[in-house]
């Protein structure tokens, strides 16, 4: 089913994107609610690939195959280094995983790029870390002030 | 022929309902239970007890020195986003009055599209808060150091700092205007009140486009009303942009034991972002 919903997933997306999301009027976050939509969730199961640990948000890349062999580049976007490392989460889960296969929640882009606003990672050793704050908003708030 | 067509028909048919039956599974997938992180997005962040008494300085001031993260937990966790517990005040208990724009204020933001208020957000451009952004829009620790004279307030975002004096002195003639202004502080019983004018025009004093004029006056008050809370208030008077002075609700910090951090805002990816999103979406048209 996984595999099933990656290989769909971009089509899925674009329908997503082009029946349009119910949009928070709530401006909250560093750019977010204009450049990320709250409104939808998604799972992207690939290799990390590189990330970068600067301010003021943690960026980080991962390749995800389809069931055909098309390689889509992910880039994801987290909250600034300070705060996820102070939620537990440090640089080192990063570089631990460089080349492994990770699984990231998140919201996705509204330009319809293979971008997202990440949640949590899933490392290769199992444990899920928070990489960014609550940005799906489907089932509850989300979106903080940064 | 009508076999093709229908065949067509058939595929398209296909192709939406999996279309639709994958886009229900993608959302379908937000229910409960899919982080595994303990606590994520609930509002299970436990407030700080009050602590006991604050401590006094020896000229019998309240010592407002500490560093102190905004909202009730004494501490960041992401996994709190949402959480009242995690915001310098919950609108629901507080609610706060709106910028009382007048008319043509108010019709400037109104103006600003939701991406051009993203665009042209000091914050998101990585620009200084000012005064007093570096409170009230300000979602990383602070750290305050009171001297028998000054007040210095080191902010962790942006490697921001000011020195107010808290000597009772007057304003200078006629200050040039910076991102934090010019400030100067008396007491108030057990509130520190700090006057601050010339403030740049550039900084916002919130998220959506609350610009202010050069006749901007700010009054912030700060208080501690406990060893581990802060409690800061400020009215913002702006005779070429408000209709009247605006005060914000109580708003709550509280106290960190762990060092501030070097923040620059070096890796800044949302300008160049939404720009290309505007362009997308917003083109003129030919």
């Amino acid at each position: 089913m996984k595999a099933m919903l990656k290989g769909i997933f971009p089509i899925t997306l674009l329908l997503l994107v082009v029946l349009g999301a119910n949009v928070p009027p709530v401006f909250a976050h560093h750019g977010f609610q204009a450049e990320y939509d709250g409104s939808k969730v998604l799972y992207i199961t690939g290799t990390l690939t590189k990330f970068e640990w600067e301010n003021p948000h943690a960026y980080f890349w991962v390749e995800a195959k389809d069931d055909s062999g098309k390689v889509t580049t992910w880039v994801f976007e987290g909250a600034s280094p300070i705060a996820v490392k102070r939620t537990g989460t440090v640089r080192a889960d990063f570089t631990s995983n460089i080349g492994k296969t990770v699984t990231v929640r998140g919201v996705p882009g509204r330009d319809g790029t293979s971008k997202a606003a990440a949640e949590t990672i899933k490392l290769a050793d199992g444990r899920e870390v928070v990489v960014g704050g609550k940005r799906f908003i489907g089932d509850g708030k989300g979106g903080g002030e940064n | 022929m009508r076999r093709r067509s229908a065949m067509n028909v058939f595929i398209t048919i296909s192709f939406l309902a999996v279309c639709f039956i994958f886009s229900g599974s993608a959302t379908a997938q937000n229910g409960t239970g899919q982080v595994s992180v303990a606590g994520f997005g609930k509002s299970a962040a436990k407030p700080l007890p009050p602590g006991g008494p604050a401590p006094r300085t020896a000229d019998g001031h309240p010592d407002l020195s500490g560093v102190w993260f905004p909202g009730k937990m004494g501490r960041e966790d992401l996994t709190a986003e949402g959480s009242p517990e995690r915001l310098q005040f919950d609108a629901k208990v507080t609610p706060e009055e709106k910028p009382p724009y007048q008319p043509w204020a108010a019709e400037r933001v109104k103006k600003l599209s939701t991406l051009d208020a993203e665009i042209v957000r000091p914050s998101v451009n990585c620009m200084p808060r000012g005064v007093p952004g570096m409170f009230i829009t300000n979602p990383y620790p602070i750290e305050l150091i009171l001297t028998k004279a000054e007040l210095v307030q080191l902010d962790e975002l942006n490697n921001n700092f000011r020195v107010i004096p808290t000597d009772g002195r007057k304003h200078t003639a006629d200050p040039d205007p910076t991102f934090n202004g010019e400030g100067v502080a008396h007491w108030e019983g057990d509130t520190l009140v700090i006057d601050t004018i010339a403030v740049d025009e550039r900084t916002w004093n919130n998220f959506v486009g609350w610009f202010h004029s050069d006749q901007e006056h700010v009054v912030e008050r700060i208080s501690r009303p406990s060893m581990n809370y802060l409690t800061y208030q400020v009215t913002i008077e702006d005779p070429k942009v408000l209709t009247k002075p605006w005060t914000s609700a109580p708003r709550t910090w509280s106290l960190g034991h762990e060092a501030l951090q070097e923040y620059y805002c070096t890796n800044n990816r949302e300008e160049e972002a939404l720009k290309a999103l505007r362009d997308l979406t917003e083109a003129p048209k030919k």
